[in-house]
């Protein structure tokens, strides 16, 4: 069953000439059944061989060769007059060639897989916690020893109060005195004007000032529906 | 005993002028590979001659275990991964065509050595080719050089870079991905995009 997707996958490989002979001439012959799938070969070919024509055949020209044959000779000239000179220098000076193998020990990177490093990393910690001194005990010499604290018990006497809450409810507007004249305390119909009069003439807190005293008048049993 | 031996056997008893001669039969494909590897005329000239003194250096190593190339190419290989760990330090931040402008690759003059340069199409389907390469990350440009220039299989990249064959599989799917975007070869047709090229495209 031809699969297009599947098939796709080896197009880079068999344009690059890395599938066996076998799995090739299948697949070829797989390609050629399908129309997408030729087609998308072809231009994996193409791409694959335009570019490696193209990379092959970059050069440059051919009066850059001896000006770079001239720089090549004299690097060889000056890396060989090191060489002369590196082995009594290495001689001389033990301590700098183990410096600088330190530094490329330290310098080279070494591939480590993942979970290797991980154990290892583990490895390192257990040992830590498991090397690392445990907790000094000091012996404190005492020379001189403090008080023992005496303790007693002293009976403190605890008032206790009694708190009496009672609710009494008061009108607000009252409260303040602003009441019009003829107005009885606790009238629904002069309730009633109470507030039609408030709403003919708005409230203003302009000449507003807080008393520092506030009076409060309770009368007891004064209404009817008073709670006692 | 071939030439090419015969000039490894005097480099290796210190005649720096073999040593030359050696370098002149392949300096051409090392500075390509390093060219395309770091994308800039002067960091490819120093890389591609550091490879050169890392051989010299070395050469007494050579035990004609493989071909002289090969030997010569795992240094390279070694080289530009250095290149690569030091150059990552700093910034690169240079534009793409900066790089082109400053390329080694002339049109006087060269045209005989520049086959596939010689046109300006072609010219236009390099650029294309390094704007993709440098998309892509500098292990995965390496790996694909390696493939598509040097012609390395993919289990000689694998060992020659210490990573994965899926990694090197991996690499070289990206990288085509990015030169199918860049050279737009799927609407195209071939003779559009090189006449060189359309000799190798069935």
């Amino acid at each position: 069953m031809h699969n297009c997707k599947s098939i796709r996958n080896d197009f880079v490989e068999l344009a690059g000439d890395e599938t066996p002979t076998t799995r090739a001439k299948q697949l070829l012959a797989e390609v050629n059944s399908c129309a997408a799938c030729r087609e998308e070969y072809a231009a994996v070919r193409r791409a694959v061989h335009v570019s490696g024509q193209a990379l092959r055949s970059t050069l440059p020209t051919e009066t850059f060769w001896p000006a770079y044959h001239e720089r090549l000779k004299s690097r060889l000239a000056s890396s060989q007059t090191q060489n002369i000179q590196t082995p009594v220098a290495v001689r001389t000076s033990l301590g700098s060639r183990l410096l600088q193998t330190l530094r490329s020990f330290a310098s080279t990177s070494v591939r480590v897989p993942v979970p290797a490093a991980l154990a290892l990393l583990l490895l390192i910690g257990a040992a830590f916690f498991v090397l690392r001194p445990g907790p000094q005990t000091t012996v404190a010499v005492v020379t001189n020893p403090l008080p023992v604290p005496e303790i007693r018990t002293v009976e403190v006497p605890v008032i206790k109060e009694k708190v009496i809450t009672r609710v009494v409810y008061v009108e607000k507007k009252l409260r303040s005195g602003a009441a019009p004249e003829g107005f009885v305390v606790g009238s629904p119909a002069n309730a009633l004007a109470l507030r039609n009069a408030s709403d003919h003439a708005p409230l203003s807190l302009v000449d507003f000032k807080p008393a520092d005293e506030v009076k409060l008048t309770v009368i007891k049993s004064g209404f009817k529906d008073e709670k006692r | 005993m071939s030439t090419e031996d015969e000039l490894i056997r005097l480099a290796q008893s210190g005649d720096s002028d073999a040593f030359c001669l050696l370098a002149e039969a392949y300096e051409r494909r090392i500075y390509s590979l390093a060219f395309h590897y770091c994308r800039e005329r002067e960091d490819a000239e120093d890389l591609s001659q550091e490879v050169w003194l890392k051989a010299y250096a070395a050469l007494s190593s050579f035990r004609n275990e493989s071909t002289f190339y090969t030997w010569l190419r795992r240094i390279t290989i070694n080289c530009f991964l250095n290149y690569r760990r030091t150059k990552s330090a700093r910034a690169h931040h240079e534009t793409l065509d900066d790089s082109i402008g400053r390329q080694p690759v002339q049109a006087d003059g060269g045209a005989a050595t520049v086959p596939f340069e010689s046109t300006l199409q072609n010219r236009l389907v390099v650029e294309s080719v390094m704007q993709a390469l440098a998309c892509v990350t500098p292990q995965q440009r390496l790996i694909f050089l390696l493939k598509h220039q040097e012609g390395m299989t993919y289990a000689e990249i694998s060992a020659e870079l210490g990573c994965s064959l899926g990694t090197v599989k991996k690499s070289v799917a990206r990288t085509v991905e990015k030169l199918r975007g860049k050279l737009r070869v799927d609407d195209a047709p071939v003779d559009c995009l090189s006449s060189a090229a359309t000799g190798v495209l069935r």
